[in-house]
């Protein structure tokens, strides 16, 4: 992940929350520009962007697994944020009474209303920052303490742009033993990433809504010609071609202990898959190829996902584009943490066997495979 | 028309196996449209599961399992539990934080932190500091401390001879505090009304008091019809039962990860998980379903 340095004053006395606490002092920070809330900048490359709110949302799993934030955005599109699309920043009241940690003192809704926030909003392409806003919240809705929800005014994610990067400011003016500041550094909080801001290259992921099976393109449109085009290939799509819930992954049985006294439950192996693809210009196949097995995709925003993943370079004067995938489930077999409990084995430790094999192509018929016109450049 | 669920089942947060979120995609992964955790009364592992469900386009309920006694403190003492559904929106801001039921989940989580702290002080330092060789327990809080399973897979990992000491020994923890389980059902399905949610009497068929069962029933707003503790035909008299009645009913699994799952064999009524939810379901889940 790139790091933004963010200035930390004090940094010293930063905790292992990733929190770091200044008195009431500033902080720099050390991105190029900066400015206020409020301006917009128009995307070139997205006709239809939206809006949406970024909400700072606490990671339960803990500091030690990475970031101890996420945003999770909420968008009037799908679950993509563009180039282009509006967006606000909140905070609601129990995410931020909790950053600013006055576990003895009951909050109520005028003591928090005084608290000032700013967000610190980094655009970045390829890793560098391309501008840095400044968001200070300027309104709030709700009345009491259970719904209170902090807001930013409205500000355009500009284009060419390929991550949001967020770090939070909160300074607390009322706080036992005078202000401080809290800071959430935008290192602690995981990044956004944006789509349309490489045009013309775009991207096609091949999901599913539960047993439907879909694809969007997801700058819109059709791939261009002369351009990239990323393919991304789900997990969850995996599981429905192949009809994973059907499979018997158990491979034996182990001796367990619970409240109810000594057991003997089943246990289970675990489903690998491999993806391949096949893929043609007007109509020219080339040899079936490996999807690469991610778990950092950003079209999942990685959330202890597997993508199957590729970029396909598009020729300057094709008119379509053809594919089809080739799924293949394994069952690995791992008896290692069960030790010495373990009853009984179906399989040998290690074994890696293929359970199920199914092509993916349109409704599952031969030579009827995905479709996708070319726009000319 | 019924939609698949599983709105009963457990995690580590209590005496199941699973993360959240483990629980949540292997629902996910069988078509599972809308879920809920019922840790055994507390809600530690909501917020997580939601996010999970989020997700996967899930629709997920807040929910524990309430132990509550018939006769508590007597030799005829036996539980009864019932569950309590908050709607998906108690997760907005801190509603369900509010809650009584959630705060008396924080102080179930400081009872058995300090339950187990005090049966590791009755044994042998050579039990203790085998259980506990950094002497690390003591400084957990509550929200963090080991849950039965994650305690009863602590010591059989550590001190396995003294698994079946500690097994006989943790129904104490129910049996000897009238405070927090010493209340009754119907004390329990008007606590979780007051609250807002809505209480349904978990596998009803296991209670041995089949008389006092049935008053629970009368008064309660539901019914669980099908769990893994329910033979087929007993969850067919339950679900006549319940719509001659006019009961929600509910469909799950009561899951603990330690045996083999058994999906319930028909999902949740759509009139019941809109009641539970309060709140009408995606259209496309419905025509899915």
């Amino acid at each position: 992940m790139v790091r933004i340095r963010v200035r930390h004053v004090r940094a010293g006395v930063a905790g292992a929350s990733g929190l770091v606490m200044l008195n009431g002092t500033a902080l720099g920070c050390a991105a190029p520009t900066s400015e206020d809330a409020g301006s917009a900048e128009s995307s070139e490359t997205v006709v239809n962007p939206g809006t949406g709110t970024f909400e700072l949302t606490p990671i339960y799993s803990g500091a030690e697994y990475g970031p101890a934030y996420t945003i999770t955005t909420t968008n009037s599109t799908d679950e993509f944020v563009r180039t282009g699309e509006k967006i606000r920043f909140q905070l609601p009241e129990w995410i931020l009474w909790s950053l600013v940690d006055e576990p003895n003192v009951t909050p109520d809704v005028a003591r928090i209303q005084q608290l000032k926030i700013t967000f610190h909003v980094h655009f970045l392409r390829k890793g560098i920052v391309q501008k840095t806003v400044l968001a200070p919240v300027n309104s709030w809705t709700g009345d009491q303490l259970w719904n209170l929800v902090a807001h930013t005014n409205e500000l355009v994610i500009p284009a060419k742009i390929d991550t949001v990067a967020v770090g939070v400011t909160v300074i607390d003016p009322a706080a036992t033993g005078g202000a401080k500041t809290v800071e959430v550094s935008d290192t602690d909080v995981v990044q956004v990433p944006v789509f349309g801001g490489e045009a013309p290259n775009k991207h096609v992921v091949f999901d599913n809504d539960f047993s439907t099976l879909r694809n969007r393109t997801i700058e819109g449109g059709n791939p261009i010609a002369g351009a990239q085009l990323g393919i991304t290939y789900t997990d969850w799509r995996a599981d429905t071609v192949v009809d994973k819930s059907s499979i018997d992954t158990q491979i034996g049985t182990t001796q367990s202990y619970s409240r109810f006294g000594l057991i003997e439950m089943p246990i289970y192996g675990e489903i690998k898959y491999e993806v391949s693809y096949g893929q043609a210009f007007d109509g020219y196949w080339q040899s079936e190829a490996p999807l690469a097995p991610t778990t950092t995709s950003r079209v999942l925003r990685a959330q202890g996902r597997t993508a199957y993943e590729t970029s396909l370079f598009v020729p300057q004067f094709p008119h379509k584009l053809d594919m089809y995938f080739h799924v293949k489930a394994f069952l690995v077999v791992d008896y290692a943490r069960y030790g010495a409990n373990v009853k009984t084995r179906r399989y040998n430790q290690g074994d890696r066997i293929l359970v199920r094999e199914r092509w993916d192509n349109l409704g599952g018929n031969a030579n009827a495979n995905y479709e996708f016109p070319i726009d000319a450049r | 028309m019924h939609i698949p669920t599983d709105l009963h089942g457990h995690t580590l947060f209590s005496d199941g196996r699973a993360t959240p979120e483990e629980y949540v995609e292997f629902r996910r992964a069988i078509g599972m449209r809308v879920v809920a955790i019922s840790d055994h009364d507390v809600f530690a592992g909501a917020r997580r599961g939601a996010a999970a469900a989020a997700r996967a386009g899930m629709v997920f309920l807040p929910a524990a399992e309430i132990t509550t006694f018939l006769r508590f403190g007597t030799s005829e003492a036996e539980q009864f539990h019932v569950l309590a559904y908050f709607p998906p929106d108690a997760l907005v801001g801190a509603k369900l934080e509010q809650t009584s039921l959630y705060r008396r989940g924080l102080v179930v989580q400081a009872r058995w932190r300090d339950f187990v702290l005090e049966w590791m002080a009755s044994l042998s330092l050579e039990d203790r500091e085998a259980i506990d060789p950094n002497a690390c327990l003591a400084g957990l809080p509550p929200s963090e401390f080991p849950a039965l399973q994650s305690t009863i897979d602590l010591i059989v990992r550590r001190q396995r001879p003294l698994f079946e000491a500690f097994r006989d020994h943790h129904v104490r923890f129910w049996e000897d505090d009238v405070e927090l389980f010493g209340w009754t059902p119907e004390d329990a399905i008007d606590a979780i009304r007051a609250d807002g949610a809505v209480d349904i009497v978990a596998h009803p068929a296991r209670y041995r008091d089949k008389e006092r069962t049935q008053s629970v029933l009368a008064r309660a707003s539901g019914v669980e019809v099908y769990t893994s503790r329910h033979k087929p035909e007993i969850a067919e008299s339950y679900r006549r039962w319940a719509e001659e009645n006019k009961k929600l009913w509910t469909s799950s699994a009561d899951d603990h990860q330690n045996a083999r799952y058994v999906r319930p064999p028909c999902g949740t009524p759509v009139t019941t998980l809109e009641r539970l939810a309060r709140r009408p379901l995606p259209l496309s889940m419905i025509i899915a379903a």
